[in-house]
């Protein structure tokens, strides 16, 4: 009785080496950046993009131009508010990452335009975007666009200063 | 009572006070920032160890205690020890690395376990001899989904070759893995275990029509989990399909068995409950405008799948736990499961709708952390109180 349960328990373990080697292999790929998959894209500079780092990118969307004077405390409080109901499932406001990545220094990283583009045009800017494509690499989960409105994006972006402030 | 099975299902108790662990760490990095905890790691550990080390643990040993209350055979002996080994080390790898070699091979090893116990189980006849129809329907179906649930990580290294990594089909891969396992596996399983403890079921050639359209319309739903990047019509008719005929055939299965069920337990009673709730939502889901706000809300996705692990199966292991003597019957500890799980999935699912009003509810997340606090109160007194010493 015994043996024959070894013997039956040699093949699954001769299986399970073959699937660890194998698997190395497509971890090891995975691990020289996924942006790699990219490539076959034209101009993908994704896996030279450290997404902790400073961009100047204003991303892909419809902000192209964002003017920013002086920080407006209620607006900022506006969008605090729409960032608690909407974003905070998946990012805090400190440099800690949960699902996606810490907020905190957000607009010392990013242009405004980015920031506004990255939340109302996720998808594309994590395809076209050499930021977006590096953090959907780093992050790998696709952020989702969470139904805000234009202003309600503002109002988020001066959330992001009144807090990069403080 | 057999001193083997005995000291698994303590086992298995202690890897759901692990896992509780696990979930209220999750909970209260989104209130505090803990150093060196990467968040997603933490959560594939989390996920992995639930699946392996409390869910199949558990069921498994509550099937093998189906074929033989009274002694644990070697091979399946072998089957529960590689799980743990299994589970402890996707436990740690995940925790440690994330989807990387070493956790790549524990996820492998545990699916090689998962074929060798349904080959044991299939061998042992029971399916055939010893259970009544319904109950063997449940539990052979879910058998096969259970290996079928594999495919989707077989796939991944494949895709990953093809270089389509970052498309949807890579995701819809990891779904398979997630569908067939929690609700093909883990939800046919579970109400199979329970339809078993009816002596004398014999279907009518009606309900047989409705439980193979039950377990047919299970596999279907997976296309609801493919909806995400609109994949077309095709799609959304076949997952549109397969979630009425679920609902359908889910409610009259339960009309069928209508004598039966006002005598189960509250666990069960809210299994019930919970099911149906699934089965209604699936439906919702697939009207196209409610579908694609839902696929982006990630606290209603989170929400589904404690509906489905705390709402349903976990009652269902603990019910069968209960009434097979494993564990005491406490029912204030029943009344605080039901209502910590009531509240943790109504929170998860009410937010997302408030906030489309701009309603917020205060210290949500605090509210979330406390409720995981009293699931590790829950597993640690059912432990300690509750379980039967060797």
């Amino acid at each position: 009785m015994k043996t024959k349960n070894l013997r039956q328990l040699i093949p699954a373990l001769l299986i399970s080496g073959a699937a660890f080697l194998y698997a190395c292999g497509g971890s090891g790929n995975d691990a020289s950046s996924s942006a790699d998959t990219t490539s076959n894209s034209a101009a993908s500079t994704a896996a030279s993009v450290d997404p902790a780092t400073k961009s100047d990118s204003k991303g892909v969307g419809k902000f192209t131009s964002v003017q920013l004077g002086p920080i407006d405390d209620a607006m900022a409080e506006k969008g605090k508010a729409v960032f608690t109901a909407k974003c905070s499932a998946c990012h805090k406001a400190t440099d800690q990452r949960v699902v996606g990545p810490g907020l905190k220094g957000v607009t010392q990283r990013r242009t405004p335009e980015w920031i506004m583009n990255q939340i109302t045009n996720p998808a594309e800017m994590e395809q076209k975007d050499p930021v977006g494509k590096a953090l959907l690499a780093k992050y790998l989960t696709q952020m989702t666009f969470q139904n805000v409105t234009d202003d309600e994006t503002r109002q988020i972006l001066e959330y992001f200063r009144q807090n990069d402030k403080q | 009572m057999n001193s083997a099975i005995t000291y698994y299902l303590r086992l298995a108790l202690t890897n759901f006070i692990v896992l509780t662990v696990l979930g209220l760490v999750l909970r209260y990095m989104h209130i505090a920032d803990i150093d060196g905890v990467n968040y997603q790691f933490l959560l594939h550990a989390h996920s992995h160890f639930a699946f392996a080390g409390w869910m199949f643990f558990a069921i498994a040993l509550l099937i093998i205690s189906l074929i033989d209350k009274n002694t644990l055979a070697r091979s399946f002996k072998w089957v529960m020890i590689l799980a743990l080994i299994s589970a402890y080390g996707m436990l740690v790898s995940f925790y440690l690395q994330g989807y990387k070699a070493v956790s790549i091979t524990f996820s492998t090893l545990f699916i090689i376990v998962t074929y060798r116990f349904t080959y044991l189980v299939f061998k042992s006849k029971i399916l055939k001899n010893g259970l009544n129809p319904l109950s063997a329907g449940l539990i052979s179906a879910s058998l096969i989904f259970l290996c079928l649930s594999s495919a989707g990580p077989f796939a991944l290294g494949p895709l990953m070759a093809l270089g389509l990594k970052n498309t949807p089909w890579y995701q819809d891969a990891i779904y398979i893995y997630l569908h067939f396992q929690m609700n093909g596996f883990m939800l046919l399983a579970g109400w199979g275990m329970f339809a078993s403890v009816w002596p004398n079921v014999s279907l009518n050639k009606a309900s047989k029509t409705w439980l193979k359209l039950f377990v047919w319309s299970t596999a279907a739903l997976y296309f609801i989990f493919t909806l995400w990047s609109k994949p077309g019509v095709p799609f959304q008719a076949l997952a549109a399909a397969g979630a009425i005929v679920n609902l359908v055939s889910w409610l009259m299965l339960c009309i069928g068995c209508r004598d039966q069920l006002p005598k189960c337990s509250l666990l069960v009673k809210a299994a019930l409950a919970a099911t149906t709730l699934k089965c209604i939502f699936q439906v919702i889901v697939c009207i196209p405008g409610v579908g694609e706000w839902v696929f982006s809300n990630r606290d209603l996705i989170i929400g589904y799948i404690h509906l489905l692990t705390l709402g349903i199966i976990s009652p269902l292991i603990l019910d069968q736990m209960i009434r097979r003597g494993f564990l005491k019957r406490s029912l204030p500890l029943v009344w605080i499961y039901i209502g910590a799980a009531v509240v943790y999935v109504a929170l998860l699912f009410l937010q997302p709708f408030l906030a489309r009003l701009g309603v917020l509810i205060p210290d949500y997340e605090i509210l979330l952390f406390a409720v995981s606090l009293v699931f590790l109160f829950i597993a640690v007194v059912f432990f300690f109180k509750f379980s039967f010493k060797r």
